[in-house]
Parts: C-alpha cells; sequence; structure tokens
C-alpha cells in the first residue's frame, strides 16, 4: 500500500510490476538526460557571443538532432512493446476469480469452487478498528494463495468499474456486459490494497480492494472452511 | 595427406589447441548448468492448487478446462444490467452524515 509522503510507486509484489517498474525507473533515467542536456544548452545561450550569426544551413547538425531522438525514442519503444506484450500474456492460471462492481462495493466469485461468492464493503470509518486502514480496509477481504497464476475477471452490474491494486500491476476495467481477464502472480505473502479507479459515482472513493496473499495450504484451509 | 598427418598438421595450432577445449567446455558445461538449474523449473511448474489436491481436503474444485472466459460470460450475462439507478450522493443542503458510508442493501 501507499504510505507517508511516498512520491514513487509501490514496492512491487509480483514479477509483471517489478518490470513495470524497471521500465519507469528506465524511462526516467532517459527524461533526465534530455532534460539535463536542453537545460545546459539553454543555459549557455546567455553566454555565447553570436558566433553563428550569419549561418544559414548546417546539414550536419540538421542530420544529428533528426537522427538522434529517432535512436532515443528507439530505446523508450522497444522495451515498452516487450512490457505490453508480456502484460498480455495469460498463463494457465491456477485460480480464477471474477469481481463484479456494484454502486458502491465489490462482488468477488472463485469460479473454480462451489458457492464461494461474497460482498466486500468499505468498513465505515466509525466501526474501524484502531489498527485498520481509514477508507482502504474491507469487511471480506479476498484471499488468494501466493506463488500461483491467478486470473481475474472483472465485470460490472451497473456504472464502470475500475479494479485495481497498484502493488500487483493490475487495473482492470469493470464494464456492464463486458467481462475483461487479466493474469498475476503474487510472489509474497501480505496485503495489498486497491481502489477503484473509474470514476462510477458518490462513493467512487469509498470501495477498495484488498487482497490477502497467503501460502497455498492457507488458503487451502481458507477454501474449505467457506465451502462447507 | 592422410588424415592422420591433416590432424597432426592442425593440431599445433593455436586455435586447435586452445579453440576446441573452450568450445568442447561451452557445450559440456551448459548441461552441468542444467543439473543446478533443473531445480528450479521443476518446482516453477508445479501447480500446486489443483483439483486432485483439493480433493484431499474435501473440497470440490472445477476442472480447469470448465472454467473458461466463455463460460464465465455465459453466467455474466445472467446479470441484470438494464435496471439500475444513478446513486447520488447529498447535496450540501440535504442532511449529510458525518462520516462517508457505503450502506449495505
Amino acid at each position: 500500500m501507499s504510505t507517508w509522503a511516498n512520491l514513487g510507486l509501490q514496492d512491487s509484489a509480483s514479477p509483471l510490476m517489478e518490470q513495470l517498474i524497471f521500465f519507469h525507473d528506465h524511462a526516467l533515467l532517459i527524461l533526465v538526460m534530455i532534460t539535463v542536456l536542453v537545460g545546459y544548452l539553454m543555459f549557455m545561450l546567455f553566454f555565447n557571443n553570436y558566433v553563428n550569426r550569419f549561418l544559414l544551413h548546417g546539414q550536419l547538425i540538421e542530420m544529428i538532432w533528426t537522427i538522434l531522438p529517432a535512436i532515443i525514442l528507439l530505446f523508450i519503444a522497444l522495451p515498452s512493446l516487450r512490457l505490453l506484450y508480456l502484460l498480455d500474456e495469460i498463463n494457465e492460471p491456477s485460480v480464477t476469480l471474477k469481481s463484479i462492481g456494484h454502486q458502491w462495493y465489490w462482488s468477488y466469485e472463485y469460479s473454480d469452487f462451489n458457492n464461494i461468492e461474497f460482498d466486500s464493503y468499505m468498513i465505515p470509518t466509525n466501526e474501524l478498528m484502531t489498527d485498520g486502514f481509514r477508507l482502504l480496509d474491507v469487511d471480506n477481504r479476498v484471499v488468494l494463495p501466493m506463488n500461483s497464476q491467478i486470473r481475474i475477471l472483472v465485470t460490472a452490474a451497473d456504472v464502470i468499474h475500475s479494479w485495481t491494486v497498484p502493488a500487483l500491476g493490475v487495473k482492470v476495467d469493470g464494464t456492464p456486459g463486458r467481462l475483461n481477464q487479466t493474469n498475476f502472480f503474487i510472489n509474497r505473502p501480505g496485503l495489498f490494497y486497491g481502489q477503484c479507479s473509474e470514476i462510477c459515482g458518490a462513493n467512487h472513493s469509498f470501495m477498495p480492494i484488498v487482497i490477502e496473499s497467503v501460502p497455498v495450504n492457507y488458503f487451502i484451509k481458507w477454501i474449505s472452511s467457506n465451502n462447507s | 595427406m592422410s588424415l592422420v598427418d591433416k590432424l597432426n598438421y592442425y593440431s599445433t595450432r593455436k586455435s586447435f589447441k586452445y579453440g576446441i577445449p573452450f568450445l568442447i567446455m561451452m557445450v559440456a558445461g551448459s548441461f552441468g548448468l542444467q543439473q543446478f538449474s533443473n531445480l528450479r523449473y521443476q518446482y516453477a511448474k508445479k501447480q500446486p492448487v489443483t483439483p486432485e489436491e483439493m480433493k484431499k481436503y474435501g473440497v470440490s474444485m472445477k476442472n480447469r478446462k470448465d472454467v473458461t472466459l466463455e463460460s464465465e460470460y455465459d453466467k455474466v450475462k445472467s446479470v441484470d444490467i438494464e435496471n439500475w439507478e444513478n446513486k447520488r450522493g447529498p447535496r450540501p443542503w440535504e442532511e449529510q452524515e458525518d462520516q462517508p458510508t457505503t450502506a449495505k442493501h
């Protein structure tokens, strides 16, 4: 989750988010290099002596400042495309989770099992425990096994919602009448928080998502205790 | 020049004396390294949550082939998306609760 004064991305909990962070840092470094270069050139304009006042054309410099940006763009475009296709890949899932957005809560369904369905509401601030997270904690968490491929199917029952967990690098729109899918792989246990990311009405800010990532044997225990 | 003579001739060359052992080491080394990485791939492919495993704990899990995007979409079709209202929040002049709540139905 995001903590105080966190300006960067959240710590990753999935291999895809790690890749997204690498790409973010890579692109940012290129931006910094360009900004420093352009800043230096602009700054130095104040101190020139009009050396090239009668210059009419310079083929060489024209070539350089046309081709060089193209090459720099390639260095951003190719890793970006690689990441795009990595994110799109659907591996064979262990567990399928279906999430339906409502005004204003999420309901979940474990499609592989019979009768595991529940609604997940935000805990209002006046009912919150002292160690709870305001506007983030929910009454029923989504329990998922770590180190397993998980497929998430997202849809909505009324207006458009968006199911988002930044630490896992997942953001999928839930659109009524459509079923969107993506997959993720959680590589550590923990609680991962997210919020609806599509303006969906008055209580848009009050329908958070909490994923509880647990080892597989705990997941099996949880399933068997909820299945009966 | 016979084959043996040719071999003797080439064996004096540095590219032969150092090159052949190097190439052999590269090819054989990859097989050697495979032994170390074997364990990792063996367990990376392991799917811990399977219908067979869940059966041991008395939980019936559907077969992986039965849970597809299409089968789930058929279920989603039954969700009533025609009848919904755009719920609005309280206006400033209306009675307003102190805390934002998502009232359960």
